[in-house]
């Protein structure tokens, strides 16, 4: 499955940087060209939030029903997400098991791959989802 | 005392075992619908009329909000003690996540508590000069209860010699 493509605005990234990841490299031009990521980036966390969003809408497009994310086994940041970079996710759907966190749920494991631009692999999450119990 | 300090010390001399109190963040209803209406959709993080019939019988924050603000303060507490040293130089980017899970709700007024622990040291070596410190992270509400647990690989830079 693949979801719709989002990009992050220079203000965006800024005021999530401001309130969560206040470092330089996430809200400052110079300071991000100067920096290990070489130019003004998102922060990981802002990423992985926009990503888990756009895999979640996708399964509620599909007729899944997730409820909370629960879990992330493994998330690995490849590159860094630039201003007006677009990121769009691709999904694949692992195993269920029967219980969750959240009460009357089963636990959805989802593969996530998160691409930026020219398909490039931006990021990795293995999540778990809680998803309505089938009946 | 700069022996205690994260950012200003090597790869080097930060030691498997030391632990930190980052520090405590109360969560309001207001900031966590701004953060959920643009990474949530669910009406459990959005909508405190409709989460009162719902599931946790009230509103609760959107997981990677109560994660986010992990990473607020361990900026904010790095600061502190940043003691004039330069932003990255000896202190990268996170490079991985393992073992994420969110066990309890937190809801408007919880006060959330973070812990940090560093339990691994990588002989890895990235881009020649950064090595990688393995940490588990905790958070607890005003109960004492654990409602976030994670471990990640950040980067830091390694001594000259």
């Amino acid at each position: 499955m693949k979801s719709q493509q989002r990009s992050l605005s220079q203000e965006e990234i800024i005021d999530f940087a401001k309130a969560f990841d206040p470092q330089p490299y996430h809200m400052d031009a110079a300071a991000g060209d100067a920096s290990i990521f070489g130019g003004l980036c998102a922060s990981g966390w802002q990423v992985a939030a926009v990503a888990t969003r756009l895999a979640s809408d996708t399964l509620v497009a599909e007729g899944y029903n997730p409820v909370m994310l629960t879990e992330v086994s493994e998330m690995k940041w490849r590159k860094p997400t630039f201003v007006d970079q677009s990121i769009s996710t691709e999904i694949q759907l692992g195993c269920k098991q029967p219980d969750s966190m959240v009460p009357g749920c089963e636990s959805q494991r989802v593969e996530i791959s998160v691409f930026g631009p020219g398909e490039s692999l931006v990021a990795e999450i293995s999540a778990v989802f809680a998803v309505e119990a089938s009946q | 005392m700069s022996n205690l300090y994260l950012r200003n010390r090597w790869f080097e001399d930060l030691p498997v075992g030391e632990f930190h109190v980052f520090g405590s963040h109360t969560f309001s209803e207001l900031e966590m619908i701004e953060f959920a209406r643009q990474y949530d959709q669910a009406p459990e993080y959005t909508d405190p009329e409709v989460a009162r019939t719902l599931r946790w019988g009230g509103l609760v924050a959107a997981p990677w909000h109560v994660c986010a603000m992990w990473m607020r303060k361990m900026v904010d507490y790095m600061e502190v003690y940043a003691q004039g040293v330069n932003d990255g130089r000896r202190n990268g980017a996170g490079i991985s996540v393992q073992s994420m899970t969110w066990l309890e709700p937190v809801r408007p007024g919880h006060t959330i508590t973070y812990t940090y622990e560093i339990i691994g040291k990588s002989d890895k070596v990235v881009r020649d000069k950064w090595g990688v410190i393995r940490s588990r992270n905790e958070a607890f509400n005003q109960n004492g209860a654990k409602v976030l647990s994670f471990e990640i690989d950040i980067l830091a830079e390694r001594g000259s010699d």
